[in-house]
């Protein structure tokens, strides 16, 4: 009986571990491109000719 | 307040999708370890057969995927088929993972070892290589143009081993039993059997989408990187 519920819980959590680390990405892809989507947008309003100084 | 992102979320028909997933999946488990009455020879061990061959149809269907993906990426070389054969590649090793372990957890009662240098088994052992090989191809490379050409290529020849798998145990004399037919199973096992089959390609439908998702988002940030 042993063999079969290491087998069933084995499966059950290598499929939410995968569906799991998959969302994580999905979060830090998500915000990584609205950050480049703020800093293009920070950089369009920026005044013409001051690129980057602080 | 709308979100910026090119990320798409999890729409409707992605969350029906994952619903149904778990759904057969839970039910597909449930009947598998408490309704359907245990083998007769084997007992209750055989139950895992119930994740067993889903887990290793699926990693098939897997790789039948990065193969056309593959073919397709090499004649168009759009960018799509490249992220949707990577996509179905993880899933798929994933899945051959999950049938190797399965079929040891299963053997040590049944044969009385964990592992065995049988046909069926190695076969397999190569196919997980295979796959892992070609996502380390994907990592290795630094342009993701020549990444794509070569994982293709590794798509293509490694598919070669799906069927040498499958017609392991008709080929030569193996341990591992010959593929069962529906006249042979009786028929609680066998709709058991489907209904985990239901449930495991729903949830590689699931985690394929979703991964490929991910991946034309991550394409999406290299280039940004690459304009900035």
């Amino acid at each position: 009986m042993g063999y079969l519920w290491v087998g069933y819980v084995l499966t059950w959590v290598a499929m939410v571990w995968f569906a799991w680390r998959l969302e994580a990405r999905a979060r830090q892809v998500g915000r990584r491109l609205r950050e480049t989507e703020r800093d293009r947008a920070d950089e369009r309003r920026r005044p013409e000719g001051d690129h980057g100084r602080t | 307040m709308t979100d910026p992102s090119p990320l798409p979320r999890l729409r409707a028909p992605h969350l029906v999708l994952a619903f149904l997933a778990v759904v057969t999946a839970v039910v597909g488990s449930a009947i598998g370890l408490w309704v359907v009455p245990p083998d007769a020879m084997q007992g209750d061990v055989q139950r895992l057969m119930y994740l067993h061959v889903p887990a290793a149809w699926l990693a098939f269907l897997a790789f039948f995927v990065v193969f056309v993906m593959s073919v397709l990426y090499l004649i168009q070389r759009d960018p799509r088929w490249d992220l949707l054969a990577a996509s179905s590649a993880e899933v798929g090793v994933l899945f051959t993972a999950l049938t190797l372990v399965l079929g040891s957890l299963w053997g040590k009662p049944i044969w009385g070892v964990w592992w065995t240098w049988d046909p069926r088994l190695t076969t397999t052992a190569i196919l997980l290589v295979i796959y892992v090989g070609y996502l380390a191809v994907r990592s290795f490379a630094a342009d993701p143009e020549r990444a794509a050409r070569w994982s293709a290529v590794v798509g293509i020849v490694g598919f070669a081993d799906v069927p040498i798998v499958y017609l392991s145990v008709t080929w030569w004399r193996s341990l591992h039993q010959p593929p069962s037919s529906p006249q042979s199973m009786a028929s609680s096992m066998l709709w058991t059997l489907m209904l985990n089959l239901v449930a495991f390609t729903l949830v590689y439908a699931y985690l394929l989408l979703r991964r490929y998702q991910v991946a034309v988002a991550e394409q999406e940030l290299d280039a940004r990187r690459a304009e900035d």
